[in-house]
């Protein structure tokens, strides 16, 4: 009796501190990048974000929802209310009203910074709810505080990575347990719950669509098994119905859940749910062999409408194929053929082993496990964690950022296991002796608060192991209980080892891999000291002071959403990749000589180009590195015009230096990088990046003249001369052309004769 | 009357002092020392003190309603001469002496218009009395460099506008006109033949001897100034009381510009790499700012829009703490930087508890010192704890506007009492202490426990009810089921 | 590039005696005519053929089907090369474009003249005279990395130079169909016949259970990035056998595999430790296996520290000092 609460209360207590403590530190341990640099958003999807908040937190919700940013994409411009997925700021700025309301005079961007932490904690509580539903609560603890601290989800979440899947995983999550408990209790209310969180979700990120296939498959699943029952029939129909009327809301989700093929497995699973129940109804109404030839002629004719219906669609064109994202899931070598521009980024890469290693660590084979041990006590909701886990493993190797979707399966799997083997080792009805073994141990552990936590954990399973042993006889032929007290210790001690590195393995990636925001980058004096490099935001803010508001800045597309939201200025391409030709203009603008990019940035109004250089610091993430995607995005649609084999020594390498072919230094985006740099050293330049010394010819740039470069010169800002070049350009074309022509011949004559 | 100019500093200082007599055969009282009003658009501030008795007079704006009026009171008043550069002073009105009929009479019209300053002194002067002042202004935004635009490393020349005599809306009989310069490299300046002498930094107009009021004879220097001009277009200060915290929060928000001369087309990062970093301090562009901050002032931070700025030090000495910080980029002439940085100081450092009046004081500076800058417009915010009641602001010097407010924070019910003070065309000089005075219950310190008890206890019944519906939920849905 | 392999051939214009346009075409035809769509070259022709003035598009492919010259590549795209020449060949007229191909045992010395040191290598030369000559006249070199070895890309590529349709037509393998069908209905017989065996496989748990198992295993030991960017099994380097590549972000083959059974081990020893060792009754016994399986979890778990600190040096942890 301690506090003079009975059992059952004292263990609700204990749940509650517990998951307390697991919420504190699955926050705290993702504050380093605040700590160790500034309370600033991070990388690039995120600045847009923020963006996006501040414009809504200024104006109203209506302004926001028909937003036309004109600012990027000149001259097109983007309907961003139609294209956002506005879960994330909604969230955020009704957190600063609230707030406001209360006088909490706080800054925006401090609500925006910490909106990932926070959520992480409500993550870790709902994994505890959704493994509490899958074994029970002693594992749903085990879970948070695996959650908690997971790598692989800590990578997307921490302090000032203010992006869609900081919220979209506690919904994913929430709706699953949602989900689940619907499914458990056959309730209509559960059912209409997980439709409101899936209409969040929708709002908040893509990834529902993960969604609204995994719930159909697993109803399927589970019909396949013969497990049809009214429960389903409930909670999947008021999930469905409410779910897709109340995700059409959003503007740029739409018709979809009707058109697309995404989704057309929803609806199947919906209908195939009804005439299953009719014929279960009919059934329960007729003798059985009138209710035979009904059932025959009723199989016949849905059959038959279905097939009409799917042909119908299929050649009417109402459905929508697969988009090119969800497709290059499936056929993995489809988007490096066709759409370069998914291929191009980083996160879109297939993964390698030792990333997921890195990402969950032990728990990556406590995972099979877990999965194996769902499989012995086979319950609805265990054919959902096994789906889950095959199809979210499947996705996470196809993508590096879809590991985002498996962690959370793996903590509760992984968490269901280790439970599972604690409820063994640790059962007190076989071994009196064992309270007298579990009582040091929790002594040298109460420091860590972490093992704090899976150690109460254990204490609370002293109190419930009586039942749980029960459940184990239940469905095990004859259980003998662990008999050896040395034996029950050296698992435990083994394990309480694991956990304790596990926390360690946690905080160290934590630490050194996913708590740099990109636009500072720190790096160590010889004397130990960290110092800051600036450059980015030294560049952007120079634009944004020094330079005309309207002014149009053109540069990758990596760079897009940054410059909008720290410099403040137009661009014509950004992260929001919807576009493609535009994109590949920009692309074909850098990779061509400067006549031609003239041409293109004059057409497009361009003021100002902005190049990545990181040869004199050797940051290896800039430009010229990142040059090839963007000729081969150019090359997908200017075919004629860029060639990438042109870039491309004869021996087919990719060369900076005097072996650099003719269009590769005639591109502007060479020219620019390269400019002025021999001179720095005296000479011939030294690229730190490809390790390479330049072409001792100096640099002239004719259309183009450097307006600002910044201190370690990572960053290069070029204004487009005016237009009285243009006129003279002009006029001289057709014999600039065939002037070109002649170099081109003259120098391949001069190659051969030395070669020769 | 002797006059000098000080073009030391981007700030041009003029000095005037006068040794007049009344001529009148009445008593008079007051004295009117014009100024243009091209000028007295950047007037920063104007003083009078006598010399004997370093006295201060009252000087204010003076506002005619007719040129009638304009020239009765200049009617026979006044007449200042010197003899020799040892003030010594002649009594009686010359002859044919003729008083202007228009007040915005100049020889040759280059000044249009002035804008009047009424001096008080502090006694009447009887009929052929005597009174030794001095008149000191200052302004700012008066050098104009020329060339517009030089290169990176090319240095910066000044081009000097004024009047050889001095402003006198009298008759002077004699005077002079000192100008100092920063350096000793200059490049032209008028020389009316007889009456200029230079050495060195300094030149010498005068001795002129019976010059009608208002006389205009074009000065023209061009000199070599390599300093910075520093313009602040903006400066929003500001500062929070707290008794609770017992700290005193200041934060300033800069908007500055360099206003010397342009920088002639491009920025080039190699050149600024070839000039050794020992002697980038000699171009013109603003590399390094330091500004100076209370003693105690704890956690200073250095920010702009986009977050904090890494390039600061702080370096304490006795009496202040200096805050040295690099803006992102190097300033160079018509580029702007924006920033924003705060303290904290110990309220005890700037907060008096008066016993006898029972009221807190405030003695604060209106700015503080920033080296080779000037500000257009100054706004101090002064936020009081909540509860402050009766408040007395007191100022040096006359500010342009000052409006009362309130303003919620953190916890607030009633809000704070916010002060406002704005004030144009401000200079380091008025880094004076400006002076408020407040009484404060000391029972409003609970306020705060109390405000956030009641949230706590909000919050509680929150939860307790939200619990209570979880479970009438789960009961219904019990019955569904069964049904 | 490009202007580098071209611009060795200028000077081999004037080594040649210059053979008129007419003898060039007419031989050509000859040969294209003799085996179906594609002109055996070897270095003379070649100089020959590519010679300017062309009133012909001509692509070559500089091939090595040596044998001993181990080069799948080139065996891979020896056929689909000749298939776009024969239906080309079927459906046009040939004097449009030429297909050559110039072995490497007949044409070192092109090779060396190109300074070609990768096959297969295909240049498209287009005309220089007649109709269809373009401004340019520089040949342009084939992209395998982008188009890849299939027939179609190739045919594409050339439709797009010619501007004509250029076709592929396969010539649909009647056995191989036949094979299939008859495989497929006898699946099906055998699906009817064995049906209850089918069904309770169907049903059985284990069998899902393995399979499951299975597929998370590969998926998490990096499978997918093996199928997407296909490194080698095992690398030699030196005479001895790599099995790990080095870099945190590349593996190999094998690696993966390895990797698998590593967690399939451990995920095994776990389960035991969990279902079976309590189900033992024999007291010492259980504590033997307990013993034994505890110790292979430790050492597989150390042996996956020491794998994963090969594939990034900065990792701290270890399992065993």
């Amino acid at each position: 009796m301690v506090l003079g609460l009975d059992v059952q209360n004292q263990a609700a207590l204990l749940k509650v501190v517990i998951l307390g403590l697991i919420s504190f530190v699955a926050i705290a341990s993702r504050l380093f990048s605040i700590i160790r640099f500034e309370s600033v958003i991070h990388e690039f999807d995120p600045w847009f974000n923020y963006r996006a908040t501040r414009y809504l937190v200024s104006t109203s919700f209506y302004e926001f929802w028909n937003w036309f940013d004109e600012r990027s994409w000149y001259p097109l411009g983007r309907v961003v209310g139609g294209t956002v997925f506005p879960g994330l700021m909604v969230t955020s700025a009704t957190i600063y009203n609230i707030l406001h309301a209360l006088n909490f005079s706080v800054d925006i961007r401090n609500i925006c910074v910490l909106l990932a932490p926070t959520f992480s904690a409500f993550t870790a509580i709902s994994a505890y709810l959704l493994t509490a539903e899958i074994k029970d609560s002693s594992a749903g603890l085990l879970a948070a505080a695996f959650i908690g601290i997971a790598p692989g989800y800590i990578s997307r979440s921490v302090a000032g990575s203010y992006d869609n899947e900081g919220i979209a995983i506690f919904l994913l999550m929430f709706t699953f347990y949602l989900w689940i408990k619907g499914l458990k209790e056959g309730s209509a209310f559960y059912g209409a719950l997980t439709a409101l969180f899936y209409f969040y979700m929708v709002a908040a990120w893509g990834g529902y669509v993960f969604i609204i296939n995994l719930i159909p498959l697993h109803a399927f699943v589970l019909i396949l098994m013969g497990r049809f029952s009214s429960r389903l029939y409930v909670a999947y129909s008021s999930f469905y119905v409410l779910g897709t009327l109340m995700s059409m809301q959003i503007p740029f989700v739409g018709f979809q859940p009707t058109r697309t093929s995404e989704h057309m497995a929803a609806l199947g699973i919906f209908g195939i749910l009804q005439i299953i129940a009719f014929v279960e109804l009919v059934r329960s109404h007729l003798a059985s062999n009138q209710f035979q030839i009904l059932f025959k002629s009723f199989i016949i004719f849905s059959f038959v409408a279905m097939f009409s219906a799917l042909v119908l669609l299929t050649f009417g064109g109402y459905i929508a194929p697969w988009t090119g994202r969800f497709y290059s899931l499936w056929d993995t070598g489809y988007a490096k053929k066709y759409i370069p521009i998914i291929a191009s980024v980083s996160e879109h890469q297939p993964t390698a082993w030792p990333s997921f290693f890195f990402d969950l660590q032990m728990l990556i084979f406590l995972f099979p496990a877990g999965i194996y041990l769902c499989f012995r006590e086979l319950r609805d909701e265990h054919v959902f964690v096994i789906l889950y886990g095959i199809t979210a493993s499947y996705f996470a190797g196809v993508m590096v950022r879809l590991m985002l979707t498996l962690t959370p399966i793996v903590c509760v799997t992984a968490a269901v296991a280790v439970s599972r083997l604690l409820d063994i080792y640790l059962d007190v009805d076989n071994l009196e002796t064992e309270r007298s073994v579990d009582r040091p141990e929790s002594d040298n552990k109460d420091n860590k608060d972490k093992d704090n936590k899976d150690n109460k954990g254990k204490h609370k399973k002293l109190k419930e192991g009586t039942s749980r042993s029960s459940l184990i006889q239940s469905n095990q032929s004859k259980i003998f209980g662990i008999k050896g007290f040395d034996t029950r210790a050296i698992v435990l001690m083994n394990f309480y080892f694991f956990l304790v590195i596990f926390v360690w393995h946690c905080t160290w990636v934590t630490s050194n891999a996913y708590s740099s925001p990109s636009i500072v980058l720190a790096s160590r004096r010889p004397d130990g000291s960290q110092f800051i490099i600036d450059d980015f935001r030294e560049a952007y803010y120079w634009l944004r002071k020094n330079t005309d508001y309207n002014s149009k800045v053109m540069s990758w597309w990596d760079y897009g959403y940054q410059i909008a939201g720290m410099a403040d200025r137009t661009t014509l391409v950004d992260n929001n990749t919807w576009n493609n030709t535009h994109i590949a203009t920009v692309g074909k603008a850098m990779a061509s000589s400067e006549e031609v990019a003239y041409q293109i940035m004059r057409r497009h109004d361009v003021d100002y180009v902005l190049v990545i250089f990181g040869g004199l610091l050797g940051y290896s993430g800039d430009d010229i590195n990142k040059f090839l995607w963007m000729i081969r995005i150019a090359e997908g649609v200017y075919p004629d015009e860029v060639k990438e084999g042109n870039f491309f020594t004869s021996r087919g390498e990719y060369r900076v230096d005097d072996e650099a072919t003719p269009t590769m230094r005639n591109s502007i985006m060479y020219k620019m990088s390269y400019h002025n740099y021999n001179e720095l050293f005296g000479g011939q330049g030294q690229d730190r990046v490809r390790s390479a010394r330049l072409p001792s010819e100096k640099i002239k740039l004719s259309t183009l003249e450097e307006a600002y470069t910044t201190e370690n010169w990572i960053v290069r800002i070029y204004k487009v001369k005016e237009l009285d070049n243009l006129g003279r350009s002009l006029e001289h074309a057709a014999a600039f052309n065939s002037g070109k022509k002649r170099r081109r011949t003259k120098t391949s004559k001069k190659k051969s004769t030395k070669n020769g | 009357m002797l006059r000098t100019i000080d073009l030391t500093s981007s700030v041009v200082r003029e000095a005037t002092s006068f040794a007049a007599q009344n001529i009148h055969n009445e008593s008079i009282g007051e004295y009117y020392y014009p100024i243009p009003t091209e000028w007295d658009e950047h007037l920063s501030y104007i003083e009078v003190k006598e010399r004997k008795t370093e006295q201060f007079f009252q000087v204010e704006k003076a506002e005619f309603d007719s040129l009638k009026w304009v020239t009765s009171q200049f009617e026979n008043t006044f007449v200042t001469q010197i003899l020799n550069s040892t003030n010594e002073i002649i009594c009686g009105k010359p002859k044919n002496f003729k008083w202007p009929l228009l007040h915005t009479f100049s020889t040759n019209n280059h000044y249009s218009q002035f804008q009047y300053y009424k001096i008080f002194f502090n006694r009447r002067l009887d009929p052929q009395e005597k009174i030794k002042f001095t008149v000191t202004t200052a302004f700012t935004h008066m050098l104009t460099p020329y060339p517009k635009e030089i290169t990176q490393t090319e240095r910066q020349n000044i081009l000097f506008r004024g009047n050889q005599y001095g402003n006198s809306a009298y008759h002077t009989d004699h005077q002079k006109t000192v100008v100092k310069l920063p350096s000793v490299v200059i490049l032209s300046y008028s020389q009316p033949t007889g009456f200029i002498t230079s050495n060195r930094n300094t030149l010498e107009y005068g001795m002129f001897d019976g010059k009608k009021p208002n006389s205009y004879e074009e000065l023209k220097i061009h000199y070599e100034f390599q300093q910075n001009i520093l313009t602040i277009k903006d400066l929003r200060r500001d500062l929070e009381i707290s008794h609770w915290g017992g700290n005193l929060a200041v934060e300033e928000h800069f908007n500055l510009t360099h206003d010397g001369a342009r920088l002639k087309g491009h920025f080039s990062r190699l050149e600024y790499h070839k000039i050794p970093v020992y002697a980038r301090h000699n171009y013109i562009m603003a590399l390094d700012l330091s500004l100076s901050l209370p003693a105690h002032a704890s956690d200073v931070y250095y920010r702009d829009e986009i977050g904090n700025v890494s390039t600061s030090h702080l370096r304490s000495e006795q009496d202040k703490t200096v805050l040295e910080f690099k803006p992102r980029y190097p300033l160079f002439g018509g580029w702007n930087y924006t920033w924003y940085h705060g303290y904290n100081v110990p309220i005890g450092d700037f907060v008096r508890y008066h016993s006898e009046s029972g009221r807190y004081i405030l003695n604060i500076p209106f700015v503080n010192v920033f080296p080779q800058a000037t500000y257009d417009k100054v706004q101090v915010r002064i936020i009081l704890p909540e509860g402050a009641s009766n408040v007395k602001v007191e100022t040096p010097f006359t500010v342009d506007k000052e409006t009362y407010g309130v303003h919620k924070t953190y916890l607030d019910t009633i809000g704070r009492y916010l002060i406002v003070l704005d004030k144009f065309n401000v200079i380091n000089d008025h880094s004076k202490n400006i002076q408020i005075s407040y009484t404060y219950n000391s029972f409003e310190l609970l306020r705060k426990p109390l405000v956030i008890s009641t949230y706590l206890l909000g919050a509680f019944l929150l939860s307790m009810i939200y619990s209570r519906m979880e479970f009438g939920i789960g009961k219904s849905e019990k019955k569904k089921i069964i049904k | 590039m490009l202007l580098f392999s071209f611009s060795f051939l200028l000077p081999s214009h004037v080594s040649t005696a210059k053979p008129s346009l007419e003898t060039k075409v007419h031989k050509l035809n000859e040969a294209t005519r003799k085996n179906q769509g594609v002109v055996e070259l070897d270095s003379n022709l070649y100089d020959e053929v590519t010679s300017r003035p062309r009133n012909y598009s001509i692509v070559i492919l500089l091939t090595a089907l040596d044998p001993q010259i181990n080069c799948v590549p080139c065996k891979d795209f020896d056929p689909e090369f000749r298939l776009v020449a024969s239906s080309w060949l079927s459906e046009n007229i040939p004097s449009r474009i030429y297909f050559g191909v110039l072995d490497f045992k007949n044409g070192r010395e092109i090779y060396s003249k190109l300074n070609l040191n990768n096959a297969p290598t295909l240049f498209y030369f287009p005309p220089t005279t007649g109709q269809y000559a373009k401004e340019v006249s520089e040949p342009d070199r084939y992209n395998f990395n982008k188009h890849g070895f299939e027939a179609e890309p190739f045919a594409s590529y050339l439709s797009h130079h010619l501007g004509t349709k250029v076709p592929v037509k396969r010539p649909l393998n009647k056995m191989a169909i036949f094979v299939y069908t008859f495989f497929i209905l006898a699946g099906l017989a055998i699906l009817k016949l064995m049906f209850p065996i089918v069904q309770s496989l169907i049903q059985n748990k284990k069998i899902w259970t393995m399979f499951s198992l299975i597929t998370i295993l590969m998926m998490i030991s990096g499978h997918m990035w093996n199928h997407i960017r296909g490194p080698p099994y095992v690398m030699v380097q030196g005479g001895k056998i790599n099995y790990i590549a080095s870099g945190f972000s590349s593996q190999l083959g094998m690696e993966s595999q390895i990797v698998a059974i590593m967690y399939g081990v451990c995920a095994f020893s776990v389960v035991l430790l969990i279902i079976s060792i309590p189900k033992i009754e024999d007291k010492t016994k259980q504590r033997f296996g307990i013993y034994i399986w505890m110790g292979i979890l430790v050492a597989m778990f150390s042996f996956l520290f020491a794998l994963f600190r090969i594939k990034n040096p900065g990792y701290p942890f270890r399992l065993f000092a």
